[in-house]
């Protein structure tokens, strides 16, 4: 008995131990931590909306973009840059859940009159050297200025707009049916999103 | 497979058979598709690519055996051999630099590392086109036309597969050149331009017993079977079992990779299971893997199950009772 | 004690990695460049010294029957330590290496060192065999590293070094060249000692 309260002791010390050193560090992290998810999020969000002087992360609107797996409703964020008051775009992320590995998130900015202005690849597992390479700078650029009406969302393998990437048609495709989703849902929800 | 072998008592008699006979033989059976492949993609190219991939297979064996103080064995044959079959598992129009390239991690990685011939648990020549295919998925999928020499990255193979993946049915213009699949019209690796060359070299080497009929009558049956089955079901999606017995490197496979005799089962019952396993897993990647083609792949995986298959199929001993209890 | 003996055993006579095999996991995952795997080294490096620091100040404490749930407890904690500091203050590297920071708790070179040293020696000697083995783990780390990223993306810590022409092989920046690199390492060490 006395053997078995002596072992209870000492794992108990040594956890309050822990649990005061993983205390105190994680209150000198906190506000690092928070500020580098918001750095992340502020540079996608730049990098693909049009030029705007308010701090995007700031002035969102969430809509019901879908249903889960559950039947649940999933909200989707939208980030609005402004220039001088008025909207100058859109972003948002959407997801392609038929990466060639995984799904592929990518941030989608929009101007107001359903341009693109900018793509950028949030998170994705493809192959480094192949599929990977839908982060190229060339390859993102493509979409700039393309919208509904002046492009066929679909791969050139497929009949469409957008180049491939030679020997990964998996990765590009995907990405390109997601934002095409994208489009069509602010195209049917502009009003509420710029709006509201 | 009831066959009763007679053993009389020493001295034998050594027929005289050596490894260097057999690739002799294997490389004569080679030989008419070889040529013939070489003429159809423009002959300079091919001849380039062959040469380079047997040197670097030869080079590196020597190499290898040099540092390790082993006998020097590119004597016999074998090595040039799995340069052969590499070139002809690969694009005809192959940079130098990955033909040599592919003989080198052939020899080291599917052979030498494991001890040289006959301690190779997989098929090197396999082993060198994986590595290929893996490092140089683009230069490995850049394929020429025959005679027109035309470059293309579309084998009959991955017509299929992308246009079942994005439509769900098998285009008509794709099923109209089937006939063109026989004589070797499509793009592909050297080794499938055309079958009737393979079937040949195949049969010179069941003739001169160098390999048995087993292995390459299961695996072309089991993925004729297996193939017709879908087939039958829906043949707007899945291609016709002749369609998938002359393209890709399935004919190449089944009479020249899968029947190496160091990588494969060596009872009669054992090659049977071998070969099934091979055609049965070449389908089923090729409808519903991630790449096109599932050859290589299969013989690689059935390579690593014979053990296990030899150790199931020895037969009992003459008069071997099992003990009870 | 001899430094110089003692970091020769680190790097060559018992490398955790390619003479012990241990920690063969993070090896692995974390050597596809040279960046990430010095990142993964420090990291573990840093655990290591501070685990074998603690575990042996209290070895006299802790009671052997509750060894092992002590060890794991003290080093969880600094694995904790090390993930929080990093995605506070160097978040790429973070990114980068990603699920196996928290999977350092599961390192086995860290519970091996607490409990075949740290548990039986003076504190200043655990440290420094804390310190010679982290050297050795991210030697080992950078040599594996080094191989894969030179062939696979032929480059060395991010510098293009093979030119523009080169093209990177990349089965060695994915998982099987892992196992081909540190396959050929092994063998070459090992063929070194026999010699000598």
């Amino acid at each position: 008995m006395k053997d078995i309260s002596r072992l209870a002791l000492v794992l108990t010390l040594i956890t309050a131990g822990s649990a005061l050193l993983l205390a105190m560090v994680e209150k000198v992290t906190r506000e690092p931590i928070a500020q580098q998810r918001r750095l992340v999020t502020l540079g996608a969000l730049k990098a693909v909306l049009p030029p705007a002087n308010n701090s995007p992360d700031q002035d969102t609107v969430s809509l019901v973009t879908g249903k889960d797996s559950k039947g649940n409703d999933e909200q989707t964020t939208f980030y609005r840059g402004r220039k001088d008051g008025a909207v100058s775009g859109v972003a948002f992320r959407v997801v392609a859940p038929d990466g060639y590995s995984g799904s592929i998130a990518v941030m989608v900015g929009i101007e107001p009159n359903g341009q693109v202005s900018g793509v950028a690849i949030l998170q994705h597992a493809e192959t480094p050297g192949l599929g990977a390479l839908i982060e190229g700078e060339s390859w993102k650029n493509q979409f700039k200025g393309k919208s509904l009406d002046n492009a066929d969302w679909r791969v050139k393998k497929d009949g469409g707009h957008f180049d491939q990437i030679t020997a990964a048609t998996i990765s590009p495709r995907a990405v390109v049916g997601a934002i095409r989703k994208g489009l069509e849902f602010y195209k049917a929800n502009k009003d509420q999103i710029i709006g509201g | 497979m009831d066959k009763t072998l007679y053993i009389s008592s020493s001295p034998h008699v050594h027929e005289g058979g050596t490894t260097a006979k057999a690739m002799r033989d294997v490389i004569y059976a080679l030989l008419p598709c070889v040529a013939l492949w070489i003429y159809s993609f423009g002959i300079i190219k091919p001849s380039v690519v062959m040469a380079l991939c047997i040197i670097g297979c030869m080079a590196s064996e020597a190499a290898w055996e040099k540092v390790r103080g082993l006998p020097i064995t590119i004597g016999d044959g074998s090595a040039a051999m799995t340069g052969i079959l590499l070139a002809l598992n690969m694009p005809p129009n192959s940079p130098w630099w990955m033909a040599l390239l592919g003989g080198v991690a052939a020899i080291v990685i599917g052979k030498q590392v494991f001890g040289g011939l006959g301690y190779n648990p997989f098929n090197p020549a396999l082993i060198g086109r994986t590595v290929l295919l893996i490092s140089f998925p683009v230069q490995m999928t850049t394929w020429m036309m025959p005679r027109t020499h035309e470059i293309t990255s579309a084998t009959p193979l991955s017509d299929v597969k992308i246009a079942v993946g994005l439509t769900g049915n098998i285009p008509d213009e794709i099923k109209a050149q089937l006939g063109s699949v026989l004589f070797g019209g499509f793009g592909g690796q050297l080794g499938v331009v055309s079958g009737f060359a393979l079937i040949a070299g195949g049969c010179y080497l069941i003739y001169r017993k160098v390999i048995t009929w087993h292995i390459p009558v299961s695996f072309i049956g089991s993925a004729f079977v297996l193939s017709a089955i879908f087939w039958a079901v829906n043949s707007s999606k899945y291609p016709s079992p002749v369609f998938h017995l002359f393209t890709g490197g399935l004919m190449l496979g089944a009479f020249f990779m899968a029947t190496d005799w160091v990588t494969t089962p060596i009872t009669p019952k054992g090659m049977l299971i071998f070969g099934a396993g091979c055609g049965i897993l070449t389908i089923l990647i090729r409808l519903f893997g991630g790449y096109p083609e599932g050859v290589a792949f299969s013989i690689l995986l059935m390579n690593s199950a014979t053990p296990i298959i030899d150790r199931l199929t020895m037969p009992k001993k003459f008069g071997l009772v099992t003990q009870k209890g | 004690m001899n430094p110089v003996s003692e970091l020769k055993r680190g790097i060559w006579t018992e490398n955790a990695v390619l003479k012990l095999g241990l920690g063969l996991c993070p090896a692995l995952a974390t050597s596809s460049s040279v960046e990430n795997g010095i990142g993964m080294g420090v990291a573990a490096t840093f655990v290591l010294i501070c685990s074998n620091v603690v575990i042996s100040a209290m070895r006299k404490i802790i009671p052997s029957k509750v060894r092992i749930p002590a060890f794991i407890v003290i080093i969880a904690s600094f694995v904790t330590v090390v993930d929080l500091v990093m995605a506070g203050f160097l978040p790429d590297l973070h990114k980068a290496l990603g699920i196996f920071i928290p999977l350092i708790v599961v390192n086995c070179i860290i519970l091996g060192r607490a409990e075949a040293y740290a548990s039986k020696n003076a504190v200043l000697s655990s440290a420094v065999d804390g310190i010679v083995m982290g050297i050795g783990f991210t030697v080992a780390l950078v040599a594996i590293a080094s191989v894969r990223e030179i062939l696979g993306n032929g480059s060395f810590f991010g510098i293009n070094i093979l030119g523009s022409g080169f093209v990177p092989m990349l089965l060695m920046i994915l998982p099987p060249g892992a196992f081909l690199a540190i396959a050929f390492l092994l063998a070459g060490m090992n063929q070194v000692s026999a010699e000598k």
